[in-house]
């Protein structure tokens, strides 16, 4: 691909004629050949020289032309630079990029990914970012950009190492500049503090493959590798699963809700209630269900006092056939342990039951057998039967929603560890 | 609205449709201990020891 627009030049310092990309703004123009810096704003008069060119490794060269976010980019300068701390040493490789409609640029390579940054023209808001701020902060720095929150991710002293072609600014080999990262959902955006100025700018990850064919290089010659998960790398997977996992929880929540509404004991329709004392066998109530598609209540109450008593219930229908039989026991306990007081059981049993359909029923209750926990205790002496009808159920919107909710949690698990891995290598410390 | 958003949205409202229906006419809330007697032509007697007359 060829570039818009160089200029010739025959360097000063070796001779070496080669093409200057850039627009009017280039300031500085390296040698490609002998490193010398020429001022490109006086005739490419020689400013510095410098004879051990050591090129990085990168894909692209001086002169190439390749589209990011859909602008025609040129690359008119190749700069590297390392960052060291405690022996440790990481190397990358910056750009310089120009377009006549959007000006510079930078396309960093490292690893094996891009990272395509322009400059800000305005600050973000938010606490201070300077190298003492940092030093003294108790917590990771925010600062606010549009409707997003950055938070602090690394800092240190990037150092050029190595620089050639044109520039909007003059790079000199060894020169470093402070640099301070806080990460975004997917973008960064960073202060860069040299000796003369401070500036803005915010990054974010180019799609490695496309940016490669783009800038015409075949992404099978690259043999860089990318490592782990890159801190700008958003989770990657299909649309659906986000919307599915955003369905789940919203699933389990109205199943809550319908819990709370079929889960209430009281309301329905009531069918008829009966009332009989200790001295009464039992008591007969006669009863006409009209809805048999939902269940019914049946409320069995006695007034036990740390005691328990067994109450016998069984309905028959129209043709005296017993529907169905059951036994319950209603206890009762109450105390003091610990100067504290306790109670356990209660005097209300309710049983739930669906009829075979409407139409006229009896319900048979008898009192059982009883007795009392303690001598201070009284056994049953009063019974009561009361039948509603209208009742649903918490337990089918208990199980979905159980089920929903653990599908949501499922499907968490991935964007959670994603994002986890992605401030993994953050040099944050609390110390 | 994406392909995507409309599937599940589909898919959560029929989800909560059936378990509203199945909430509402109490599937699966019977007492446990409700028993259905077979039935038996028989000249009386009943369930337990008998009904109280």
């Amino acid at each position: 691909m060829s570039a818009p627009g160089p200029r010739s030049l025959n360097c000063p310092s070796c001779g070496a004629g080669q093409s200057v990309f850039g627009g009017g703004r280039v300031k500085t123009y390296v040698c490609s050949y002998c490193g010398a810096a020429l001022d490109a704003r006086d005739g490419f008069r020689q400013i510095a020289e410098r004879r051990d060119l050591n090129w990085p490794a990168t894909p692209l060269e001086i002169g190439r032309s390749g589209r990011i976010d859909g602008v025609e980019m040129t690359v008119i300068g190749v700069l590297g630079v390392v960052e060291r701390y405690k022996g440790r040493e990481w190397r990358w490789v910056d750009h310089q990029l120009y377009s006549p409609t959007h000006g510079y640029a930078w396309l960093t390579w490292e690893e094996g990914r891009f990272v395509f940054t322009r400059k800000l023209r305005r600050r973000p808001d938010g606490g201070g970012v300077s190298r003492h701020a940092i030093s003294v902060a108790e917590s990771p720095p925010i600062a606010r950009f549009g409707d997003e929150r950055y938070v602090y991710y690394e800092s240190g002293d990037h150092e050029i190492s190595f620089a050639a072609g044109a520039f909007n600014f003059t790079p000199t080999v060894g020169d470093t500049s402070y640099v301070v990262s806080l990460l975004g959902r997917d973008r960064m955006v960073s202060r860069v503090e040299s000796d003369n100025e401070v500036e803005w700018e915010i990054s974010e990850l180019a799609p490695r493959d496309e940016t490669l064919r783009s800038f015409g290089v075949a992404p099978e010659t690259v043999t860089a590798s990318r490592r782990g998960v890159h801190p700008l790398e958003s989770y990657s997977r299909a649309p659906i699963w986000g919307e599915m996992r955003f369905g789940a929880f919203a699933l389990a929540g109205f199943c809550l809700l319908l819990m709370i509404v079929f889960g209430w004991s009281g309301g329905g329709v009531e069918l008829g209630a009966a009332s009989w004392t200790a001295r009464e066998r039992g008591v007969e109530l006669a009863f006409t269900a009209t809805d048999a598609d939902r269940l019914l209540e049946f409320e069995l109450e006695a007034d036990v006092s740390n005691a328990w008593a067994e109450l016998e219930l069984e309905i028959v229908d129209a043709e005296d056939e017993t529907v169905f039989a059951v036994a319950r026991l209603v206890e009762f306990y109450f105390g003091r342990s610990g100067g504290e007081a306790w109670t356990e059981g209660s005097t209300v049993e309710r049983l739930y039951a669906r009829l075979p359909a409407p139409g006229d029923y009896v319900a048979h209750l008898e009192l059982g057998e009883s007795e009392v926990w303690v001598r201070s205790g009284r056994p049953a002496s009063s019974m009561r039967l009361t039948i509603r009808q209208g009742h649903g159920s918490a337990w089918p919107a208990f199980y979905v929603g159980l089920i929903a909710l653990f599908a949501g949690l499922a499907l968490s698990v991935g964007p959670f560890v994603h994002g986890m891995l992605r401030r993994a290598g953050s040099d944050w410390s609390s110390s | 609205m994406s392909a995507a958003r409309i599937a599940a949205l589909t898919l959560v409202a029929l989800l909560a449709g059936w378990t509203s229906y199945l909430s509402y006419y109490g599937v699966g809330g019977e007492s446990r201990d409700v028993s259905q007697s077979v039935r038996e032509r028989s000249a009386g007697g009943g369930g337990f020891s008998g009904r109280v007359k």
